[in-house]
């Protein structure tokens, strides 16, 4: 029988390539398929004479045919396919086969990449992104394109790194550049193109395209069939023993070892991928998340599967970092959803680590094999910007700079002051308006402007004993409950010790994690920047992984510094804060705090607004606090309208009523309530804005410390007064994280209620001179949660959902 | 729900349940009868997607489905349709297919995931086409999105996390056609509270081998279109594919496999792309999916017929292209192209010859003998030279 044999030709630099490879027979069944290495000789046997038709599938998603006639002839017959083609260096030659349109429209292309820049960041030991010196080289340009070459590998510079691209008419992206010897090839976009081998391109979004290639040229043979959904001919590949090959190879390649690790699992290819290799591709490569992810769903999808290991290792990949590879991406993300689901594994850490890696995920390009994000920078995802950055350092344009260009590096880009479009900064504080509503209770027409106590109106009461104890009992065995309990040590700075008196208040591990992702998350830039010691993620893990950043070292109590930022946002986070006058139908009077949790909705105690009579005379006053100039600011009055809405829960001690409908034209703002695990714990720093025996606002910042969570509730201490009562508890985002409720008083061995001086505490001391060994605080994410399973309808339900999905102007 | 073939249970071997959702009214939307949300992405009414529903069960309820290993179970079918619900399954009396809403997506799901789970060597077929966004997932709207006002998401179906939970059917051979948009704007990037819901949530540990390949009518980021009251594009160049254009040859027969279904479909909308403007052109995104247990007959042609294959003719270099008269040969019959200038023919698969001709001269006449051509599309490039 004849011997068909096929050689593909290989080029100047590209060889030893695999490209699979069909025979066709006439009767257009496929007779053979497999792989054949650029410029190797693959020899068929077991064909009959006659016309076959050979069929190499590129990385471009183009087919390369040829018709041959194999004779009755026992000497072998050569078939030989022209892969590579002419390249116009040596350099493109890859992109022959795998962009050949870029190649051939390159002059259309050309006048894309004017103005257009780019910057390298790379990833500190401690976590920090920072912009690094643009290697110097000399790149291959075409007309319409530029080709780069970065040797991480080779120079042992293994690390995270991300090409930053933009230009006057282009969003930032973000491009993960594996660390490996590989290449950039950048190219204008042609509009006009005619579709080509993947699919016809949306440029409207980009000037440039990017390609990056690893010189690792089989591994990126089995990416682009991956990529293009031909599975067929990724096997083929595989079978050369590919994918094992850059598997056992990790240690000289991680990158290659990752690709092929993607795949492995795509096929669901246990037997080749053992749970040794992954695992020691995640302990070894620790800056890699690729090889965390890939371990993960191995032991995910293993018989048995080890899903607390598997948990472990997506958190592990979430604090490492974005996948350098999409399909990463996206197994991080599917991982950590499928953990949520579950109710049997999902938890705060794992809700917070997805919702860290979602913020990614929503600004991916989703159709780049690399992970490829619009972002300001490496930490900030769906920032978008136009145009050049502020600080040109490190900065390189494309093609040879124009005016604008030169003249903006002379300046250090400093005049570009734009900020992003995007940032948290909130709406700016408005001039305070005058008082917005009368109040239309004739007694209540005698108090003074700021809300003074006047002759003939009866004031608050005194607090008897019984009220006190009534209110304070269940916290008290809430709270001695708590302390008997062990609390577990859950996370550690990398380098520094956490103060002692931290140790003994630390959280679980799961909230721990989940709070240092949403704090993660919620840095400001300048905090991002801080240098700082990064804190240890699962310290037991073989391989943990690290977050940095100002606003974590405070969690871990390392650092007190603050960003300014922290001031604008208390500021607004202040005038939400109201004072409640309670009018009882005995006109009784009391005060309290309440606050706004959506643009009609107000919230404070169940022991202070009970039931909706009490609600029909009350009112709220905003602004009543001094202005900078030391003069009680006017203050804006709303009646409360608990015939709209009015809801109330005794166990969990708050009332949550409507305002008259007007006041949705306010604007004072309104913090948002979430049932987000992960926004403070125990040891943490709390803030608390409130009227204190119904004084003008005051602010106790910082002076509080969370020292347990039980159930439903917070237990803290505080170096300062009693709050008040309905006053809402803040963490250092300024989001709202409790309300307070009561004290837990110090009481004698006969349980009498003592004084700050040790003696027992009698009604005529008043409040004030009770010693409390704690505060207790009702959690803002149970008050969610009773909200969400309210049967409500009409307009109730409406308002409802709005405090629940509604985003606040304020934040 | 509305089963428009088959029985709500699954009874005997294997067998393939097809779920069947084309949404098109969409009240609180743009030209719907309700009032429309502020925010949102600006979306309207339409008109395609009742009918390309309509024509993807038609094909499987009109006997062309052909797969002795699988036959055809059941079909369901959601419709929300502007012009009414009514659906004639395989040319029978017409039944009133209920609404495409959250509610009863959802209770058409939990139906069709049952009798997918009955049997391992079952074929669940997942179709939608409606509306669809993208963020972090693929997210898929149907009749009702927006209803609440306040969070619109509560009826949305997040594609991504129902196609993870559907690990846990028995069901090895799966397929998911999304015939949807998958836009995204700058506003949704931001905003986490952009999450559909799940149809089938994880539980973790009771996942399976699957071969779940997934076929997108356009890449992230990108619209999808089809022409006002007509069948979509994918879905068009869908049945294409499942009718032959999509088949390979094995074993004596043309079957449309699960591995080469979604490119093929790819290459036919590519090639439609041509006469379209840039921004009316469409990328079918055949990538992704799970293929642990292989590759699966989805379809296979009946005896004699033999799939069409997309023939386009040009030369190089391209200038000879306008004054090119092509031709093919096929056992000793030559057809001629009938004017001259482009040429894109639909042929049999087979073995032929090519070749182009030049009346007034200027190139010299090119054939290209014995080409083996097999669907979906076959591109054909003679080289030429001036004389």
């Amino acid at each position: 029988m004849p011997t068909l044999q096929i050689k593909l030709n290989k080029g100047l630099r590209l060889s030893g390539i695999p490209i699979a490879v069909e025979v066709v027979g006439s009767d257009l069944e496929t007779k053979w398929k497999g792989a054949i290495k650029l410029g190797e000789r693959e020899a068929i046997e077991g064909l009959d004479a006659g016309s076959y038709s050979i069929q190499a599938s590129l990385p471009s998603g183009r087919k390369l045919t040829k018709t041959c006639n194999l004779q009755e002839d026992p000497n072998e017959q050569l078939v030989e396919l022209n892969v590579i083609g002419a390249s116009p260096r040596e350099s493109l030659e890859w992109a022959t086969i795998s962009k050949p349109l870029a190649l051939t429209t390159a002059k259309q292309r050309e006048a894309q990449l004017r103005s257009v820049w780019l910057r390298l960041w790379g990833r500190e030991t401690d976590g920090r992104w920072c912009v690094r010196p643009w290697p110097t080289q000399y790149p291959d340009r075409e007309p319409g394109l530029v080709q780069y070459h970065f040797r991480f590998l080779s120079e042992q510079k293994l690390g995270q790194y991300y090409l930053q691209v933009g230009g006057p008419t282009m969003q930032w992206r973000l491009i993960a550049l594996p660390a490996d010897d590989i290449s950039v090839l950048i190219t204008g976009a042609d509009a006009g193109a005619e579709s080509d081998e993947i699919g016809q391109r949306d440029n409207a979004d980009s000037a440039v395209e990017v390609s990056v290639t690893s010189t690792k040229h089989d591994a990126e043979v089995l990416l682009s069939y991956l990529s293009q959904g031909k599975v067929d001919q990724a096997q083929l590949v595989s079978e050369s023993l590919i994918a094992l090959e850059l598997l056992y190879g990790k240690r000289e390649n991680p990158i290659a070892a990752a690709i092929a690790g993607y795949f492995l699992l795509l096929c669901g290819d246990f037997n080749k991928l053992n749970q040794v290799w992954t695992n020691n591709l995640a302990n070894w490569m620790t800056w890699l998340p690729d090889g965390a992810v890939i371990d993960a769903w191995y032991r995910m999808r293993v018989k048995p599967p080890d899903q607390d290991r598997a948990k472990r290792r997506l958190l592990e990949a979430a604090a490492r970092g974005m996948p350098v590879y999409r399909r990463g991406l996206r197994l991080l993300l599917d991982g950590l959803t499928s953990f949520n689901d579950d109710p049997s594994f999902g938890g705060p850490d794992v809700s917070a680590a997805l919702k860290s890696v979602r913020r990614y995920a929503a600004a991916v390009d989703w159709r780049a094999p690399i992970t490829t994000f619009i972002g300001s920078d490496p930490d900030s995802p769906g920032k978008t910007k136009l145009d050049k950055p502020e600080d040109s350092t490190h900065v390189i344009f494309l093609t040879e700079a124009g005016p604008e260009d030169i003249e903006w590096k002379r300046r250090g880009g400093l005049w570009f002051s734009a900020r992003s479009s995007t940032g948290l900064i909130g709406d700016p504080i408005t001039p305070i308006e005058q008082t917005a509503f009368d109040i239309q209770q004739t007694s209540l027409m005698a108090l003074g402007e700021a809300g003074e106590s006047t002759e003939g109106v009866v004031v608050a009461q005194k607090v008897s004993e019984a009220e006190i104890v009534k209110l304070s009992k269940d916290s008290e065995q809430r709270y001695h409950a708590g302390s008997t309990r062990p609390r577990q040590q859950a996370i550690q700075p990398a380098a520094v010790q956490p103060p002692a008196s931290l140790r003994p208040m630390a959280d679980t591990p799961a909230r721990t994690i989940a709070r240092l992702f949403h704090a993660a998350d919620a840095q400001t830039q300048s905090e991002r920047m801080f240098d700082t010691d990064p804190i240890t993620l699962l310290p037991d893990a073989e391989s943990p992984a690290r977050l940095c950043g100002l606003a974590l070292a405070r969690i871990m109590g390392t650092s007190d510094l603050l960003s300014v930022y922290f001031l604008e946002r208390g500021i607004a986070a202040a005038r939400t804060v109201g004072r409640l006058t309670v009018v009882s139908d005995q006109d009784r009077i009391k005060f309290a705090t309440s606050f706004l949790v959506s643009p009609r909705l107000l919230l404070t105690n169940y022991h202070v607004l009970a039931n909706s009579n009490d609600a029909l005379n009350s009112f709220v006053e905003f602004d009543y606090q001094d202005a900078p100039d030391g003069r009680l600011r006017p203050t804006t009055r709303i009646p409360l309208d608990p015939a709209t809405f009015f809801v109330t829960d005794e166990q969990l001690d708050f009332s949550l009523v409507a305002l008259d409908s007007k006041s949705e034209s306010c604007s004072f703002g309104w913090n948002r309530l979430s049932e987000e695990q992960g926004k403070v714990i125990i040891g943490e720093c709390i803030s608390v804005v409130q009227h204190a025996e119904g004084a003008p606002k005051q602010v106790s910042i910082r002076e509080n410390r969370l020292l347990d969570i039980i159930g439903d509730f917070l237990h803290y201490e505080s170096d300062t007064a009693a709050p008040s009562s309905g006053a809402p508890l803040f963490n250092d985002q300024w989001e709202v994280v409790g309300i307070h409720r009561t004290s837990i008083p110090r009481k004698d061995s006969q349980g009498r209620i003592l004084t700050h001086d040790g003696r027992v505490w009698t009604p005529d001391m008043g409040q004030r001179q009770i010693q409390s060994i704690a505060y207790e605080g009702v959690r803002v994410s149970s008050i969610v949660r009773v909200l969400k399973e309210l049967d409500l309808s009409g307009q109730q339900a409406s308002l409802r959902d709005k405090l629940l999905f509604s985003k606040p102007a304020v934040t | 729900m509305t089963l428009v073939l088959g029985t709500v249970q699954h009874v005997g071997g294997p067998q393939a349940h097809v779920l069947i959702i084309g949404v098109g009214r969409y009240p609180y939307l743009s030209g719907g009868s309700e009032p429309t949300t502020p925010g949102l992405p600006l979306l309207g009414q339409l008109k395609s997607p009742p009918v390309s529903a309509r024509k993807i069960a038609d094909w499987f309820t009109s006997g062309t489905y052909l797969n002795p290993a699988v036959p055809l179970g059941s079909v369901e079918m959601l419709l929300s349709d502007a012009n009414g619900q009514q659906y004639a399954p395989g040319g029978g009396p017409p039944l009133a297919v209920e609404d495409a809403t959250m509610m009863s997506i959802l209770r058409a799901f939990n139906d069709w995931y049952d009798r997918c789970n009955a049997n391992p060597g079952n074929l669940a077929f997942f179709y939608f086409c409606g509306h669809g966004l993208q963020r972090d997932a693929t997210i898929l709207l149907p009749e009702d999105f927006a209803q609440n006002p306040n969070n619109p998401w509560l009826t949305a179906i997040d594609f991504d996390r129902t196609y993870r939970g559907m690990e846990q059917c028995t069901a090895q051979t799966q397929f998911y056609v999304i015939d949807a948009c998958r836009n995204w704007s700058t506003s949704m990037l931001q905003d986490l509270d952009v999450q559909g819901q799940t149809l089938k949530r994880t539980i973790l540990g009771q996942q399976k081998q699957r071969t779940a390949p997934r076929l997108f009518a356009t890449a992230n980021g990108l619209p999808a279109f089809g022409d006002t009251g007509g069948v979509s594009r994918l879905t068009s160049a869908l049945i294409e594919c499942l009718n032959g254009s999509g088949a390979e040859r094995q074993n004596g027969q043309w079957s449309v496999l699960t591995s080469s279904l979604g490119e093929a479909v790819q290459k036919l909308v590519n090639i439609k792309n041509a006469d379209l403007l840039p921004q009316q052109r469409q990328t079918v995104d055949p990538a992704g999916g799970d293929y642990s247990v292989g590759t699966r007959v989805l379809n296979i042609l009946a005896n004699g017929l033999v799939p069409q294959v997309l023939v386009t003719f040009c030369c190089l270099p391209d200038a000879a292209t306008g004054n090119a008269h092509f031709y093919y040969q096929r056992k000793g019959l030559k057809t001629l192209a009938p004017v001259t200038g482009p040429w894109t023919s639909q042929l049999p698969a087979g073995v032929y010859d090519f070749g182009v001709l030049f009346g007034d001269g200027g190139y010299a006449a090119k054939v290209m003998p014995e080409e083996f051509i097999r669907p979906p599309s076959w591109p054909i490039t003679l080289e030429t030279q001036e004389v």
